[in-house]
């Protein structure tokens, strides 16, 4: 009995090893980053016009998230986007894209786009095709959903293509859907007098806030009001009167 | 490997030599385990301690709230910093010779520092001042210089607490201020609360502020015109008012939340109702109505206004006016249905009622269908059923009333501000089953304030 207990003993002391844990080894990746209820995956896009912009300008620069997939780095990396299929503007001219080194640790990243303003755009409503290049450091990245939690703002996307819209043209803005009730019918003369009386140029629902969403409406109805007792009906580009709902 | 471990040494002897000795036991008998003190005040717990062997033994003691040790003294003496809310101290002692050691849970609730009680707008030597003549009748002078050390200038003219705790609004003739009503501390002037106004502040006459029934928006009526906000879901996340809302009225001070959704006004130019909806920034007419009169041809002027019953939780709210045309004064109701939609109520000529062409103020109960109006340094009862008045009470001659002010939580209470000359006085009236005055006098009287100009009750939102 004794014998059997000690050559348990033994066998116990030598039973089990240690096994190596297996991680993850390949190139870190990286994609294109949105919320779900963006669309920005499927069939929405970012547009951009030089015509809504408060001053001037010859360049602007569109920052547009990434995300990267894989290690964290503690060395700065860099990381690249070129045009795929559909696009219409011409590089250099339109818009430019470079390798941008994106600084130690992050997971997320904005990407400066530069987008140029060309003689072409005044006419022309030019497609931006992008996805993610193959660089140094990264390939492509992990793409599908997160779930919503606790920490983020609802599920979330990451995805290959990004379409983007630019123009120097006064085209009715995708997140106007939402101010037809309250701001009206778009048009580039209205769009114009709300730069003029609210010292802003992005009327998005983010931007404005339910309280500019509100309030903004009656502070156009009361500047229309003192315009129109001055100089009559405010036209629009097709003649039409302009007014606040 | 364990068994056989367990095995080797699973017996040991056992040499018996334990015996009883009795130690000291500690207790804590304390009758009073809950306290209630106002913020910033000092909080003293001197427990009673009782020992079964009291020689030669020490204690050492702590006091902590959330795991954080608050002192290790035998008493607890703080000073209170806490914000308001219900908090629970665990009491514990230790004895130093065996480690025995007993607990005790208080609890302990933070008042605001003026939790509650009456505002009196009152102006002393020119300049506008609030008053607080809080629930144990301490009368604070002038907290909110007190608080921020520093004056606000101007001739006041009105306070309105936000309605959903927090905060109040002060209006002077030279700006609007938000200040806490915990600790009186100043939350924003003008420029964050009416920012961008196409005729600037400040506001010529008396303004009036109220929440919508449904409590998302607030409104500002003031100088005829209407100003707009959304008022968030906490005190804290609040937005800025609007501009003017445009159009071609002039609104009496006053705003009628009716409905969850409907909260109507009164235009005084063409003598009808006009209203609003929740989160719409249009001021239309109201639609006709039938029933005991037009909400949309009123034909009269409004003199003033109180409000009536209401749903348990204000979703619908009754509202009386007082309306004057050529041949007299009339007591006029918006009131509800079963289904929460606006109906016009009551419609009577104020007969048989003394004095009510020059009555200047109004109060109505909520629970019996009886208005109180003043005249000079006079208080008269409207029997709505009865239709006629009668006098209750006559402050000395040379009192003249300038608010009164029902406490609208029971309806047992009239608060009344008068002034004699430029010193101010409050007087706290009980009312009793017959909306009469408890002993035909006052229950409390308090006096030291300046010129009044309003009474407001504390924490509520009328």
């Amino acid at each position: 009995m004794k014998y059997i207990l000690y050559a348990t003993m033994v066998f116990s002391l030598f039973s089990c090893k240690k096994e190596a844990v297996e991680t993850y080894q390949g190139k870190d990746g990286v994609s294109f980053f949105a919320y779900t209820y963006q669309q920005l995956h499927t069939t929405a896009t970012r547009s951009y016009s030089f015509a809504f912009q408060k001053t001037v300008k010859t360049r602007d620069t569109m920052y547009i998230p990434l995300r990267l997939t894989g290690k964290l780095s503690d060395q700065p990396r860099t990381v690249l986007l070129k045009t795929a299929e559909g696009t219409t503007a011409t590089a250099g001219m339109d818009f430019e894209l470079k390798e941008v080194a994106i600084p130690p640790g992050v997971s997320m990243f904005n990407y400066p786009l530069v987008l140029i303003n060309s003689v072409g755009m005044a006419s022309n409503v030019y497609k931006i095709v992008l996805e993610p290049a193959e660089t140094k450091d990264f390939t492509l990245g992990t793409l599908g959903q997160t779930p919503a939690n606790s920490v983020n703002q609802g599920t979330e996307e990451n995805f290959r293509y990004l379409t983007i819209e630019v123009s120097s043209m006064y085209t009715r803005p995708a997140y106007w859907d939402i101010l037809d009730a309250d701001f009206g019918e778009f048009s580039a003369e209205k769009y114009k007098f709300m730069v003029k009386v609210l010292g802003i140029t992005d009327f998005s629902y983010e931007n404005i806030g339910f309280d500019g969403y509100l309030n903004f409406p009656v502070t156009l109805r009361n500047a229309l009001a003192d315009y129109e007792a001055a100089n009559g009906p405010l036209l629009d580009e097709n003649g039409n009167e302009i007014s606040f709902p | 490997m364990i068994a056989a471990i367990m095995l080797t040494f699973a017996c040991s002897k056992d040499n018996n030599l334990s015996k009883y000795e009795p130690i000291n036991d500690i207790k804590i008998t304390d009758a009073t385990t809950s306290f209630t003190i106002p913020q910033l005040d000092s909080l003293i717990i001197t427990p009673t301690l009782t020992e079964t062997m009291p020689a030669g033994d020490s204690f050492t003691y702590s006091w902590t709230m959330d795991s954080e040790v608050i002192a290790d003294s035998k008493n607890l003496r703080i000073k209170v910093t806490l914000s308001p809310g219900t908090y629970l101290i665990t009491y514990k002692v230790t004895s130093n010779k065996n480690g025995i050691y007993a607990l005790q849970r208080y609890t302990v609730v933070v008042n605001g520092v003026y939790p509650n009680g009456w505002y009196v707008v009152n102006s002393k030597d020119g300049t506008g001042r609030v008053s607080l003549i809080r629930t144990d009748d301490v009368i604070f002078d002038n907290p909110m210089e007190v608080a921020n050390n520093k004056t606000y200038p101007g001739k006041p003219l009105a306070l309105y607490n936000f309605g959903k705790g927090g905060f109040f609004y002060y209006f002077t003739d030279e700006n609007v201020y938000r200040f806490n009503m915990n600790d009186w501390l100043e939350l924003g002037d003008k420029s964050s609360i009416l920012p961008n106004l196409a005729t600037p502040l400040p506001f010529k006459s008396t303004p009036v502020f109220i929440l919508n029934a449904s409590r998302f928006d607030q409104f500002i009526v003031a100088d005829g015109g209407l100003y707009a906000g959304i008022s968030g879901s906490t005190s804290e996340d609040i937005s800025p008012f609007s501009q003017r809302i445009p159009g071609d009225y002039d609104l009496f001070p006053g705003v009628f939340p009716n409905t969850y959704n409907l909260t109507y006004f009164y235009n005084n130019a063409n003598m009808r109702f006009m209203r609003m909806g929740i989160f719409s920034r249009i001021l239309e007419d109201a639609p006709n109505t039938t029933g005991s009169f037009d909400i949309a041809n009123v034909g009269r002027k409004m003199i003033a206004y109180d409000r009536g019953m209401s749903t348990l939780f204000e979703e619908e709210i009754e509202w009386y006016f007082i309306m004057e045309d050529n041949n007299g004064r009339y007591l006029m109701s918006l009131t509800y249905d079963p289904f929460g939609n606006t109906q016009p109520g009551v419609n009577q000529e104020m007969v048989n009622s003394p004095e009510i062409g020059s009555a200047t103020n109004f109060a109505t109960s909520s629970i019996l269908k009886q208005l109180y109006y003043t005249v000079g340094n006079r208080v008269y009862l409207y029997d709505m059923l009865a239709k006629s008045a009668r006098l209750i009470y006559t402050f000395p001659a040379g009192y003249v009333i300038k608010d009164i002010e029902m406490l609208r939580s029971t309806s047992k209470q009239l608060v009344i501000g008068v002034n004699n000359g430029a010193a101010g006085e409050v007087y706290y009236f009980s009312i009793n089953g017959q909306g009469e005055f408890s002993n035909s006098t006052y229950d409390k009287k308090f006096t030291g304030f300046g010129e009044i100009v309003q009474i407001a009750p504390a924490r509520k939102n009328l």
